[in-house]
């Protein structure tokens, strides 16, 4: 989803603009975006949420967004900007990188991706004010990118307990659709699972945030049929 | 003959219910009911059902006579978007299991019934095995009805559930019996307590075995909210983004600075004086 990162210094020294989620191509595009257990909820009614292998090997919790890669996701042009997943809402202010902040999350490094917006809609705006304060537009970005390392240590913990201990299973898609796509096996907690096996390792406090969770996964699951009947439709 | 669980009363050409026996499940016609299922104010939800349901339906917490039962809000003035169409068709992508089994019901009190319908046809004879079939998704239904019963239960008992307050904008004056049978009776997701604040233990492991399934429960009734047309009382309006992070000012966690090397120390000596 990121292509080259640029540190905070360069990219505000330089005066570089930042525009709107929707102006650049991962918002249209990008067919899985990583998520955190708290957006799940809010998304769990537009997309699919799963677990996959990325290149490193790691296991990321993604919600899917569409099947096509050269078509646009489903519906994108509709949305609201705060129905985005919280790393689109902060494109393109990214970490920089997503694995180094499971690993050790207090060395966060905020820059921005090099990406420049597909179209811009208006003039975009600066990183800081003249006078060194963050833009509000820039805030925003930072509120969601902090919104989405805030429950890293919850996520990491829970995909390794369910990795752990076998309690996923890998999603059934249509051979003919996993081919045409070029689609990576998802898995996702299995449907008949003893909550106890997976809430005994995590804090009590940590639980409502987990049971959420599963529920919403279990809830967006039962989107993927309308994916696949868009992205045939449209090649229809 | 008993009266007709409370869900069902609503049903034109329904005169009671029987328990079920032998004789009940002799004959019965194909889609009994479906043509009467509009005039239902709300159904009883199936666990298995939970997480299919709540893609289209908001679920509704209600006292019945036995303790909270978890049921589908189907009344049109809770709907953003009607339930049946105007021939009375459900147009919806999913339909309900308790509706699917009428004039069979199962009870979380543990009553198995059938609706004694007043008119229409008595319908074939049923070979054994379907009867067989039926009897065990009854008992299957009740078991699914009990869970979730406990389930609130212990949601209410830990004040994660509590009596709904009145809507704001509330439709006065159209007080259809409908309306005045759910107030007072009704319940709905505590408005966002910070756990520190909670009167009531959260759930932890002390809460029994229905503890995940409960905050399972509340998931689904909080996404599920969605449908209303007019959502709950809650405590304050709450921004999402700043709900999620707890914290007014994310300027003062200094996330941005980099933790490189702004100035190189490396080639300094600290020189010896004498």
């Amino acid at each position: 989803m990121y292509g080259e990162f640029e540190n905070w210094e360069t990219a505000t020294a330089t005066a570089r603009r930042i525009f709107d989620p929707f102006s650049y191509r991962v918002t249209l595009y990008e067919r899985l975006v990583p998520i955190c257990l708290a957006e799940a909820s809010i998304l769990a009614d537009r997309y699919p949420l799963v677990w996959h292998r990325n290149p490193i090997g790691d296991l990321d919790l993604v919600a899917i967004r569409g099947l096509d890669p050269d078509a646009e996701m489903p519906g994108v042009r509709l949305q609201n900007r705060t129905a985005l997943p919280l790393l689109l809402q902060a494109f393109p202010l990214r970490f920089q990188s997503l694995s180094a902040l499971e690993a050790a999350p207090d060395a966060l490094v905020i820059g921005l991706d090099s990406a420049a917006p597909m179209r811009e809609r208006d003039v975009g705006s600066y990183i800081l004010a003249p006078n060194g304060e963050v833009t509000p537009g820039a805030e925003l970005k930072l509120n969601a990118l902090e919104a989405f390392q805030m429950d890293v240590h919850l996520r990491q913990q829970l995909t390794e307990i369910v990795f752990a201990e076998e309690m996923v299973e890998p999603v059934v898609l249509p051979e003919d659709v996993v081919k045409k796509y070029d689609l990576p096996e998802f898995y996702v907690v299995r449907t008949f699972v003893d909550d106890h096996r997976i809430l005994r390792e995590i804090a009590a406090k940590d639980w409502p945030v987990v049971m959420r969770f599963l529920a919403a996964q279990r809830i967006s699951l039962y989107g993927m049929a309308r994916l696949i009947a868009h992205a045939e439709g449209g090649r229809a | 003959m008993i009266p007709a669980p409370e869900w069902c009363a609503t049903l034109p050409g329904i005169s009671g219910a029987t328990t079920l026996d032998a004789a009940a499940l002799e004959r019965w016609p194909d889609r009994a009911l479906d043509d009467r299922l509009r005039h239902l104010q709300f159904c009883p939800v199936v666990l298995n059902e939970i997480y299919q349901i709540v893609r289209y339906l908001p679920l509704l917490v209600l006292e019945g006579d036995a303790g909270p039962e978890v049921m589908a809000d189907l009344r049109p003035q809770s709907l953003r978007r009607p339930a049946f169409d105007a021939n009375g068709q459900l147009q919806l992508g999913y339909r309900p299991m308790s509706t699917r089994l009428l004039p069979f019901i199962s009870r979380p009190n543990g009553q198995v019934l059938r609706l004694i319908q007043t008119e229409g046809p008595t319908g074939p004879e049923r070979p054994e095995e379907l009867r067989q079939q039926v009897r065990q998704m009854l008992m299957v239904q009740l078991a699914g009805y009990q869970r979730l019963q406990s389930a609130a239960r212990l949601l209410i008992a830990r004040g994660y559930l509590v009596p709904a307050a009145p809507q704001e904008n509330a439709q006065t004056g159209s007080g259809s019996a409908a309306e005045t049978l759910l107030s007072g009776r009704e319940y709905q997701p505590a408005p966002d307590i910070p756990a520190s604040d909670r009167p009531d233990a959260g759930i932890d492991a002390e809460a029994g075995p229905d503890g995940p399934l409960a905050l399972r429960l509340l998931a689904a009734i909080e996404f599920s909210q969605v449908h209303r047309r007019q959502p709950y009382r809650s405590r304050q309006p709450m921004d999402r983004l700043r709900d999620r992070l707890g914290r007014d000012d994310v300027l003062r966690q200094a996330l941005f600075i980099d933790g490189g090397d702004v100035i190189d120390f490396s080639g300094l000596h600290i020189e010896a004086t004498d």
